[in-house]
């Protein structure tokens, strides 16, 4: 994860320089606050790996390990199958084009309205998980 | 490495059929339907293509009108940005990723199958406009204020284009997030970055790019949704708002955006490249941190759009936007070199990557040309500028994806696509691409704006567009070639085999489909080439 950290930490300190020379050269205050605001996004993004991978401990780090070291290790629980990615998408996509079509009509109620449906259609429908 | 399979009590919502591809949450199919996707809109923005050219063909035509011929080329570009080109990046990479670093899945399956399927949503609400009173969404892919916030009518078309836009935005975001977490925590032991196949890191640069670029066109699109339908003034001058933010804001994620529809390109081609010419990759670590010089450098040049408007200080983004041209030089030498006494076979998907090698070279090259303000300020707006970037779009990421799709259909459905049939749509798409795309530089340097739906009936730019035209009519006819490959080998199918190429990644170590969970055993991961490893450790028992 060092490298993960040093790739954002590198393209921060990057973003912050370009910042700078920009700021200088143009006085601009919009570039100027994009390159800010972009180098802020990765500096969050760095700070968040680098907590992280204190509690990590990669086997994948490790050069000289093996797929066999692992061998045990509960990597994750993967959902094999669900519905709810499919009907949260739907929801949100009609909950964003609701603000098209029904200007009047808060789009919050049309999405609380749809996942209601969700979950009726979950009651009605086996779930494994 | 092991990883928790099932749960105790889990049971298939649906075993076979079409309802179980709806609850798909396992990566490779996402890919597939990521892909399946995409060339079904690759189909409906080819189609506009068509339709603009037809238009074009000869001065004076009437087959569409001034305002259709806008929602055209309007649909046209949207459709290959948003739902074309960068998405095939993505769709390939989460087939891919997983499987490059000996992961099970993705690092978050389900949010993965949440962005597949908001992509989906968001496309087809793009598309939705056409059928509105007023036509869709008419104000060019980038849809410039003060342009795009008049509302003609209902403005229900450029609406549904700005909420559709907001949909793939928020995807390509979750998508980006997946991506990095993957990379980052799920490779095999012994898989370290340094380890990792070029496609893997190119979508870390691309997803570091994604992370950047795309909450500020999230912003800007809520901007101007507000702007047309709440009241707002962001890109109003009269009321105190500013019509060249909208340039900027746009243009900060805009040109990111084309090396988000480059980079995993460029991933592709690496690994093409070795594999054909039997020889490991040729400067690994100046391959990566020239995706990373480029990704940075893409942050910063986003102003060379705007030249001609006379707000942005020209100097600095020209000499920016020379500079990205070194990594991308840097890439090009690499290639060449893994190439270097190599012994090259000349199979479809290396076919294509040399297409996309002279193809790109005149895309970047011409880039490098309007990179200077003098030339900008004659090319901007004009058929040379369209030549360019199709260059670059069309002849570098559309024939990369086609290498990618020949070299990575036998592993995703375990039989071969025919190479009779794809050479054919090869030649035919390079000759077609050229005569589309070349005479377009031209007419360009003749003064022949874009954007129009009809042009003054000079001889030489009939000729010019004319030859265009058959240029497009011969692509049309490649990519029927190319369908038509995809049938007679689904009939009679050839098996492929685990590793038809001799590739050198992960993926080329397990079956072909790769089984759920990918890998029945892992192989060591002792270099960036495993599977080359382990084909010599295995020849070398055998010995």
């Amino acid at each position: 994860m060092k490298t993960g950290v040093g790739l954002f930490a590198s393209s921060m300190l990057f973003a912050v320089v370009t910042a700078i020379v920009y700021g200088f050269a143009t006085r601009d205050v919009v570039g100027v606050m994009l390159l800010g605001m972009t180098s802020l996004a990765l500096f969050v993004i760095a700070l968040y790996i680098r907590v992280a991978e204190g509690e990590s401990g990669l086997r994948a780090d490790d050069p000289a390990s093996s797929p066999a070291d692992g061998a045990g290790d509960v990597v994750g629980t993967f959902a094999l199958e669900s519905y709810w990615p499919a009907a949260a998408a739907l929801c949100v996509g009609l909950g964003i084009a609701g603000i098209t079509f029904l200007p009047g009509l808060s789009s919050a109620m049309l999405l609380v309205a749809l996942v209601a449906g969700a979950l009726v259609v979950r009651l009605l429908v086996r779930e494994s998980t | 490495m092991s990883a928790a399979a099932e749960l105790p009590e889990a049971q298939a919502l649906v075993d076979h059929g079409i309802l179980s591809w709806l609850a798909a949450t396992d990566h490779k199919r996402i890919g597939i339907l990521y892909i399946s996707t995409v060339f079904a809109y690759f189909v409906i923005a080819g189609a506009l293509a068509l339709t603009i050219r037809l238009q074009l063909l000869h001065a004076g035509m009437t087959l569409v009108g001034p305002q259709a011929f806008d929602q055209v080329f309007t649909l046209h570009g949207t459709a290959m940005v948003f739902l074309v080109i960068a998405p095939f990046g993505f769709g390939l990479a989460n087939y891919l990723i997983p499987l490059q670093i000996g992961a099970p899945d993705m690092a978050l399956p389900r949010l993965n199958a949440f962005s597949f399927w908001l992509f989906l949503f968001g496309g087809l609400t793009v598309f939705l406009g056409a059928a509105t009173n007023g036509g869709a969404g008419d104000a060019g892919w980038t849809a410039y204020a003060p342009l795009s916030t008049i509302r003609v009518g209902d403005g229900l078309g450029q609406d549904l284009w700005i909420v559709g836009l907001l949909m793939i935005s928020i995807s390509t975001i979750m998508t980006a997030v997946n991506f990095t977490t993957t990379v980052l925590v799920y490779r095999a032991p012994g898989m370290t970055m340094w380890r990792m196949p070029i496609f893997t890191w190119e979508m870390v640069a691309t997803s570091l790019l994604v992370l950047v670029a795309f909450p500020p066109l999230t912003a800007v699109l809520a901007m101007l949704l507000i702007d047309r339908r709440l009241g707002g003034h962001f890109f109003d001058p009269a009321m105190g708002g500013s019509a060249i933010l909208y340039q900027h804001l746009w243009w900060f994620f805009g040109h990111p955006e084309v090396y988000v529809m480059i980079l995993p390109f460029f991933g592709i081609i690496t690994e093409v490249v070795a594999t054909f010419s039997r020889k490991p990759v040729f400067g690994y670590t100046g391959l990566v941190l020239a995706a990373f010089a480029i990704a940075g450098l893409s942050m910063t040049v986003w102003a060379h759009h705007m030249f001609t408007t006379g707000a942005v200080v020209d100097p600095f983004f020209s000499g920016m936007s020379f500079l990205i041209a070194v990594p991308t030089g840097v890439k090009f030498f690499n290639w060449i070199g893994t190439m270097w006494r190599g012994r090259i076979r000349l199979a479809t998907p290396m076919l294509f990557a040399l297409g996309f090698l002279f193809n790109f070279l005149l895309g970047g090259v011409t880039g490098v040309m309007v990179a200077s303000p003098p030339i900008d300020f004659q090319a901007r707006d004009s058929y040379f500028l369209v030549a360019h970037f199709h260059y670059a779009l069309g002849g570098g990421s559309l024939f990369a994806t086609f290498a990618a799709i020949y070299f990575w259909f036998p592993k995703m459905f375990g039989y071969r696509l025919r190479e009779r049939l794809g050479a054919w749509h090869f030649w035919l798409l390079l000759v077609g691409f050229n005569l589309t795309f070349f005479p377009q530089f031209l007419l360009g340097m003749m003064g022949m704006m874009r954007r129009v739906y009809t042009y003054p009936a000079i001889p030489a730019w009939s000729q010019l567009n004319a030859l265009s035209s058959l240029g497009a009519a011969i692509q049309f006819v490649a990519v029927a070639i190319f369908v038509a490959n995809l049938i007679v080998s689904t009939r009679k199918r050839i098996p492929a085999g685990d590793d038809p190429w001799g590739g050198y990644t992960l993926e080329w170590t397990t079956s072909s489909p790769p089984p759920e969970l990918n890998f029945e055993r892992l192989p060591p991961i002792r270099s960036e080439r495993p599977a080359y490893d382990l084909r010599h450790a295995a020849a070398e028992a055998r010995s």
